[in-house]
């Protein structure tokens, strides 16, 4: 298992570099972690993926400027959040959550996991967009409030009431889960 | 809190994240550079509308303020065409103006409305005292100032008719009043308009201070005689004004009625002058 720290997979070291050949080496070694978070920020396949690419798409005309950067996943959560809450604010009187969720395949020789991977998704689509992205970002990501509150573009305060709501309404799930499988 | 402590929520989400895992797609490169061509052409559309959006509200904001406080030059006709407005204006009597106006000018001819040429001068004219207008020629349907119109000279009077002839122009209180006159005229197809004004003092009301009636010209009409003070503080001297059968007011100023002290005793003999008249009348 791995857990996510924001490492650079680029970095000062690929400064000499043609921009478009580092460009594409980073899309290509950042793809997976970062559709992975968008899953999350999501709860949606298709909106990750176009989530994705749409930060890739950003970040693609500064990567001559970001690339210089520590840590160029920072930037990229950033503009992941950033429009995942644009789509939110354009589309949140067209998008509810629902109770009912994909087939969870490849999973199928784990019944406790499916149940609880299922239980979990319905809580996180259910959760409010900032509540979500603060647990994804501080329990999944593994960043600081300070972090968090950074790429949110919000106060420590906020990040820690919607991490705190956020994270009681998945464990509940959770139990609740844990509770149906055994 | 890291990886470690197993903590049960990053547990949970890391399978869920897994998920995404079979969705990674084979080359990202070609759709990111098209979606980042797509961005850049609605930017620069969103550039040109604003632009556009800018340069019509500047060019609203343009029309709407004046930009220049400098007076714009006024449309000048082609060489060898012109018009004069003289206006004269004379206060014969209290609180009324006699005008009249002479135009005279060289321009193109009018046309009626089947093409062929009429005079040459001023189609409209209007005459206004102190903003308001008294009198004037409305513009002729039939009459249209059209290119190539044969040029001639004119002089033309108004009020048409003889050349005594006046506009009696009553106005309202001692002083200066503003007259203006503006008189259109035709120049190879475009109309023009000559403008004068003229500011003329009326003379102080003067008060009746007497009246009877006689036939003076014994045409069997009765004519008014009245007898006009001016008022105190003024060098005019008294008049008499004689109001014909057919409404025409002649005035007649009284010399020396005035002088020395005459002002408070002047008008008494004449007064009485005119009441003794009356009688002799009304015996008869």
């Amino acid at each position: 298992m791995e857990k996510h720290t924001g490492a650079s997979a680029g970095g000062a070291a690929l400064a000499a570099v043609d921009p478009l050949v580092d460009f594409e080496a980073y899309v290509r070694a950042s793809e997976r972690k970062h559709q992975r978070l968008a899953f999350l920020l999501t709860g949606d396949l298709a909106a990750a993926e176009d989530l994705v690419q749409s930060a890739y798409a950003r970040l693609y005309p500064r990567w001559d400027k970001v690339r210089t950067y520590d840590a160029p996943d920072a930037y990229l959560r950033k503009v992941m959040v950033s429009v995942r809450t644009s789509w939110w604010r354009r589309h949140k009187n067209r998008e509810w959550a629902t109770d009912e969720l994909p087939e969870l395949s490849g999973a199928a020789d784990h019944g406790a996991d499916v149940v609880e991977s299922q239980a979990l998704l319905g809580a996180l689509r259910s959760l409010p967009d900032r509540q979500r992205a603060a647990v994804v970002l501080r329990h999944w990501c593994d960043l600081s409030e300070a972090e968090t509150a950074s790429i949110m573009g919000c106060s420590l305060g906020t990040v820690k009431s919607n991490t705190s709501k956020g994270l009681a309404h998945l464990r509940a799930a959770l139990g609740q889960a844990e509770g149906e499988a055994s | 809190m890291s990886g470690a402590d197993r903590d049960p929520i990053f547990e949970g989400l890391d399978r869920l994240a897994g998920l995404a895992d079979r969705e990674v797609a084979g080359d990202r490169m070609p759709d990111i550079r098209r979606r980042v061509r797509v961005a850049r052409q609605r930017r620069v559309a969103a550039i040109g509308v604003a632009a556009v959006a800018a340069v019509a509200v500047g060019l609203g904001v343009w029309r709407v303020l004046p930009v220049d406080d400098k007076p714009q030059p006024a449309p000048q006709p082609p060489a060898g065409i012109s018009q004069t407005v003289h206006p004269q204006v004379t206060s014969v009597a209290p609180g009324v103006l006699d005008i009249r106006v002479t135009i005279t000018g060289r321009s193109s001819a009018y046309t009626d409305a089947s093409g062929r040429p009429v005079a040459a001068g001023p189609a409209v004219v209007r005459l206004s005292v102190d903003g308001q207008e008294v009198a004037g020629i409305p513009a002729s349907k039939d009459a249209s100032c059209e290119p190539g119109g044969e040029v001639s000279t004119y002089v033309a009077r108004f009020p048409t008719g003889s050349a005594s002839s006046v506009f009696a122009v009553p106005v309202e209180g001692a002083g200066e009043h503003r007259v203006e006159v503006r008189a259109s005229y035709c120049a190879d197809g475009e109309v023009f308009e000559s403008v004068a004004t003229v500011l003329a003092t009326t003379d102080t009301a003067f008060d009746v201070v007497d009246e009877t009636r006689a036939d003076l010209d014994g045409d069997g009409a009765d004519e008014s005689i009245q007898l006009l003070m001016p008022p105190a503080g003024t060098d005019a001297d008294q008049q008499v004004r004689v109001t014909w059968a057919d409404g025409v007011a002649q005035d007649e100023p009284l010399p020396n009625t005035m002088l020395n002290g005459a002002s408070s005793r002047g008008p008494r003999p004449r007064r009485r002058r005119a009441r003794r008249s009356s009688c002799r009348r009304e015996r008869r």
